[in-house]
């Protein structure tokens, strides 16, 4: 059957049920009709996404990264950095593999140090005179059970090393803050 | 005097629409402008104008239920059901002329709610009127009133969404863009589920 006489026979179909409503269904209806309707309008999020017929995929996406953005603006500073931070890491990983950020840590450092004070870690916290992305400053560090230090740069890089180490990188911190 | 200036008489007046065509588009304007101002009395708390919006589109959505397989009693359940939604989500409504395919979408809902809520459910089919000869042959009206009924049998068949634009386009003669907002989805995907739908009619008819 071709689609043009497939399609007439839907047309007579159409026609050849044609059905009426029980009496009274009209009546019935009107009788539901409320005192007043209630005002949906507004520029409610899903509304926009339902009026650009975006699929619901892309309208999740959206949604999703607007929440994520608006508590980047809407926290602290230090927050908003994480955020950016953590998805610059995670695209780093997902585009680079695990090389690219091994030596990255995704903790506010002020976070890192609050945790580890409670573990009895002797930690010594410079944030309040190192530049945040400042690499050549140390930012925390504290000392690891081998007698070696773990080092928290100001990048956020982090580095093991030997108590002499520690001590030159101190010096060039100091002389650089002196000049 | 419609949108741009143009008249309908101006608008009727084109020269590269044929007459039936012409007299289609005016009154599809005339009805668009119906819509409109129901529409916004409707917004505005009348509910006469709810009355009347009853009176067009009752019978409508009744039969499109039936037509999805809907029993009688269903249907109308669902039909009412249906204005109670639209009573709700009347001011969501944003362009007032899409009020036809809004109200269609809105049954559509309905109608998918209550299948997924009776997944055990079957299609029902319509009973179907005989057919008036028009002046053909008996075996003509014979042969014709076959094929409606082998039809009708194969519609019921049909998987929810391929039935639903099947329906919408062709029992419910909304235009290819109203049913595709009707559905909910884009025209292109429109079209592609009536073409799948048509050919698995077709197979079904084949099949016998």
């Amino acid at each position: 059957m071709e689609n043009k006489e497939l399609e007439e026979v839907l047309n007579r179909l159409a026609d050849a049920t044609e059905e009426n409503p029980s009496v009274g269904l009209a009546e019935q209806i009107k009788e539901q009709i409320p005192h007043a309707f209630p005002h949906h309008r507004g520029l409610s999020t899903i509304n926009i996404m339902i009026d650009l017929r975006i699929s619901r995929l892309a309208a999740a996406a959206a949604i999703i990264i607007t929440v994520i953005v608006c508590a980047g603006f809407l926290s602290n500073k230090t927050g908003a950095n994480n955020i950016y931070h953590d998805s610059k890491v995670l695209l780093q990983y997902w585009l680079g593999g695990e090389s690219k950020s091994g030596n990255e840590i995704s903790v506010a450092p002020s976070e890192l140090y609050k945790r580890l004070v409670p573990k009895n870690k002797d930690v010594v916290y410079y944030g309040d005179i190192v530049e945040p992305g400042d690499g050549e400053a140390i930012l925390m560090y504290w000392k690891l059970s081998d007698g070696e230090y773990k080092v928290v740069f100001g990048d956020l890089k982090i580095k093991k090393c030997a108590v002499e180490e520690l001590l030159k990188l101190q010096s060039r911190m100091l002389e650089k803050r002196a000049k | 005097m419609g949108k741009n200036g143009v008249s309908r008489e101006q608008k009727a007046d084109l020269s590269h629409l044929n007459g039936e065509k012409r007299e289609k588009n005016v009154r599809r304007d005339g009805q668009m402008d119906g819509y409109e101002r129901i529409v916004s009395r409707l917004k505005a708390g009348s509910r006469v104008a709810a009355s009347e919006l009853v009176d067009v589109f009752y019978k409508q959505i009744f039969i499109y239920m039936r037509r999805l397989g809907h029993s009688s009693q269903t249907s109308e359940d669902l039909t009412q059901e249906a204005f109670l939604q639209i009573w709700q989500h009347i001011g969501q409504l944003r362009n007032s002329r899409a009020l036809n395919s809004w109200i269609y979408k809105v049954a559509n809902n309905v109608s998918r709610l209550y299948w997924r809520r009776h997944k055990d459910k079957i299609p029902e089919e319509l009973d179907e009127k005989i057919l008036k000869s028009d002046g053909k042959s008996s075996v003509s009206v014979a042969e014709e009133n076959e094929q409606v009924m082998q039809v009708k049998a194969s519609v019921a068949k049909l998987p929810l969404k391929l039935r639903e634009a099947v329906v919408l386009h062709y029992m419910q003669h909304l235009t290819i863009s109203e049913a595709a907002q009707a559905m909910g989805i884009r025209e292109g995907t429109f079209k592609s589920r009536l073409g799948r739908g048509l050919d698995r009619l077709r197979k079904q008819i084949i099949k016998g």
